[in-house]
């Protein structure tokens, strides 16, 4: 046996109909087809809609538009747009990763984009990812308040027409209420987007300053300017294999690295080039360029540097002058170089003297024939040396008093 | 009377449900569990999704704010400021279902008007509420379903699309030489790391109020049925109990 509440167990829901006017639902009606209109405009940009409602989701067009302020979009192919245009370019079919940025430059099929904002463009995109053209915009301190106030009174208004009572159908609520969030989520996920701008970053950078060889000191200088990184560190080898010892100075931003480069190397490359041979040598002082390569690692407080610079110099012929009875030879190389000097007498028409040397590397040798040969006279100094495989010789006049 | 209301059928409308202590207990957990997902998906929106340091980039990403820096300098991204705006829309399902399921349970704990039916094993006591305030509960549990689902898109698109997009570190050519520094390396939280390892706790916490939220209408419904069925043939044994 049961037993009921019998209070109100059953009623007729459409009895209150009657009492509305007809011109207060023909309002309503009228009421909910704008908001419906609008919805369709909010939703415009998902649903491929002609002319779409967007919200400003970024601060990258500030200060034209900023966030939260509405911006009307018309499709493109209603109206074209040119370099100056604020267009809306989307990346995937939803059109949800879009950005509103201004069209800046035009190139065949591609739009270069830029928020107003932002410190750089945009990567180029193809025309037809450019869906919307913005032709007006509403500041959110005006449009969100009067579209609340629109929602409110279109709602206070139906709660009032219809009775002040909400009618208790099974599922009401929970379809209103769902279908109220999947509107707000559609409406935010719809009208606002994810800007797909590149991320701006500021990109460390490293000037190199001044890299040259000292041929005298056999020093390799590498100037950088390190702006916010720390050197911490620098090695380095020669020629791919030859480990070389260096010394860094930092001073502020500036960092000097000195690259010791041994001597033994200069041998080394002289002999190496000697091997090889050197093609046409013209009449002394003849120049041979000489390269090689110097890779480096600076170890940085927050990464690493991998430099390969190439220093370059001249291998020089020795330069033979002479001043009366005094002959000099100059060796401007980072070598020593070994020489025969013969002098060669006119008077008797033979070889007076004749003797090796040894001339240090970029040094010169002086030798004062006085103190050898004591019969006054005009003499010829013959110097032969071996420069760069290449058995080469030079003459000078001597004249001893 | 009897022949009227059957002819009347279409119109009857029944606004109060007659509710066992079992259908009681099904939606307050429907509630709890709507409201404890709600909190926990506001909370987890609010929680840092990743620091990202040891490297040239250092910061915080969230769904709500989120501060890169690239050396000290702020890093321009307007992905993640979309996505914090996005993110409103968590809180607005968070809020909406806190309050519905907060509002539907008050009333359904606050109800004191009850019928007793006798049974031929003793009397049952049944609670008397409105269908609308019942209603809130699921409805509260569907809204907190489509928020842990928009929690989940969410969650992707921070995690596959947006924080890949970060300049982490790598090599860069300058006229020194090839500049690499150092990577950065993205550590998620240990709540993120739970959720990204084990994908299946959001689908759970989707699925479960969903399942009270269909078993709880189904119930409302079953009732609804049971009572137009009851009010239609049994109409002339009604008698008031309080």
């Amino acid at each position: 046996m049961y037993i009921y509440s019998s209070n109100n167990l059953l009623e007729h829901g459409v009895e209150h109909m009657k009492d509305m006017s007809r011109g207060t639902r023909r309002r309503l009606m009228l009421a909910y087809v704008l908001l419906i209109v609008v919805a369709i405009l909010f939703l415009g940009k998902i649903i491929w809609f002609p002319i779409a409602f967007m919200v400003v989701a970024g601060r990258s067009m500030e200060p034209t538009y900023r966030v939260g302020d509405l911006v009307i979009g018309v499709a493109t192919y209603l109206r074209g747009f040119n370099v100056g245009d604020v267009v809306v370019c989307c990346r995937d079919f939803w059109r949800t990763a879009c950005v509103v940025h201004r069209a800046v430059n035009i190139s065949g099929n591609y739009v270069v984009t830029k928020g107003d904002a932002n410190p750089g463009p945009d990567s180029p995109v193809p025309v037809s990812s450019v869906y919307y053209v913005i032709v007006a915009h509403i500041p959110w301190f005006i449009w969100i308040p009067l579209l609340a106030i629109v929602i409110i009174l279109v709602g206070y208004l139906s709660y009032k027409e219809s009775g002040k009572r909400v009618h208790a159908f099974p599922g009401l609520v929970v379809v209103s209420l769902v279908a109220t969030y999947m509107a707000i989520n559609a409406g935010i996920l719809g009208f606002t987007y994810i800007d797909n701008s590149s991320p701006f970053y500021y990109t460390p950078r490293i000037d190199l300053v001044f890299a040259s060889l000292d041929i005298h000191k056999s020093i390799y200088r590498i100037v950088l300017n390190l702006s916010e990184l720390s050197l911490v560190d620098a090695s380095c080898v020669v020629d791919d294999s030859l480990g070389v010892n260096t010394t860094r100075l930092v001073n502020g931003s500036t960092a000097i690295i000195d690259v010791y480069i041994p001597r033994d190397f200069y041998q080394f490359l002289w002999n190496r080039t000697s091997a090889k041979g050197v093609g046409y040598l013209p009449s002394p002082p003849a120049s041979v360029m000489e390269s090689f390569s110097i890779d480096c690692i600076f170890r940085l407080d927050r990464g690493e540097l991998r430099g390969s610079y190439v220093a370059v110099f001249n291998w020089r012929e020795p330069i033979v002058k002479s001043f009366n009875d005094t002959l000099v030879i100059n060796n401007d190389n980072p070598v020593p170089i070994s020489v025969r000097i013969e002098l060669f007498s006119h008077t008797r028409q033979a070889v007076v003297f004749s003797r090796e040397y040894r001339v240090e590397p970029l040094s010169q040798l002086v030798i004062d024939f006085s103190r050898f040969v004591k019969e006054r006279g005009v003499y010829t100094a013959r110097v032969y040396y071996n420069f760069l495989g290449v058995v080469r010789g030079q003459g000078a006049e001597i004249r001893i008093p | 009377m009897g022949k009227e209301q059957r002819l009347g059928y279409p119109s009857i409308t029944v606004e109060r449900l007659y509710l066992s202590r079992k259908h009681i207990a099904l939606f307050i957990a429907t509630a709890v569990t709507s409201i404890a997902i709600a909190i926990f998906i506001a909370l987890s929106t609010a929680t840092p999704v990743a620091v990202i340091g040891g490297g040239i980039v250092e910061g915080v990403i969230s769904f709500t704010s989120s501060r890169v820096y690239v050396l000290g300098k702020p890093v321009i991204f307007r992905a993640l400021e979309s996505l914090s705006i996005i993110s409103l829309a968590i809180f607005i399902g968070a809020s909406i279902t806190i309050v519905f399921s907060v509002y539907g349970l008050t009333r359904l704990l606050t109800s004191k008007e009850e019928i007793y039916v006798v049974r031929s094993n003793g009397v049952d006591t049944l609670k008397v509420i409105n269908i609308v305030y019942l209603e809130y509960i699921p409805a509260s549990g569907l809204v907190a379903m489509l928020l842990v689902t928009l929690f989940m898109a969410l969650l992707r698109v921070a995690v596959a699309d947006i924080v890949p997009a970060l300049p982490l570190g790598g090599c860069v050519s300058t006229l020194a030489g090839m500049l690499c520094l150092e990577r950065s390396s993205i550590i998620y939280t240990q709540l993120y790391i739970a959720l990204l390892k084990n994908p299946w706790i959001l689908i759970a916490l989707a699925l479960l109020p969903l399942a009270l939220s269909v078993i709880t209408i189904y119930i409302e419904f079953e009732l609804y049925r049971k009572q137009i069925r009851n009010v239609l043939t049994t109409q002339p044994q009604l008698q008031r109990s309080l």
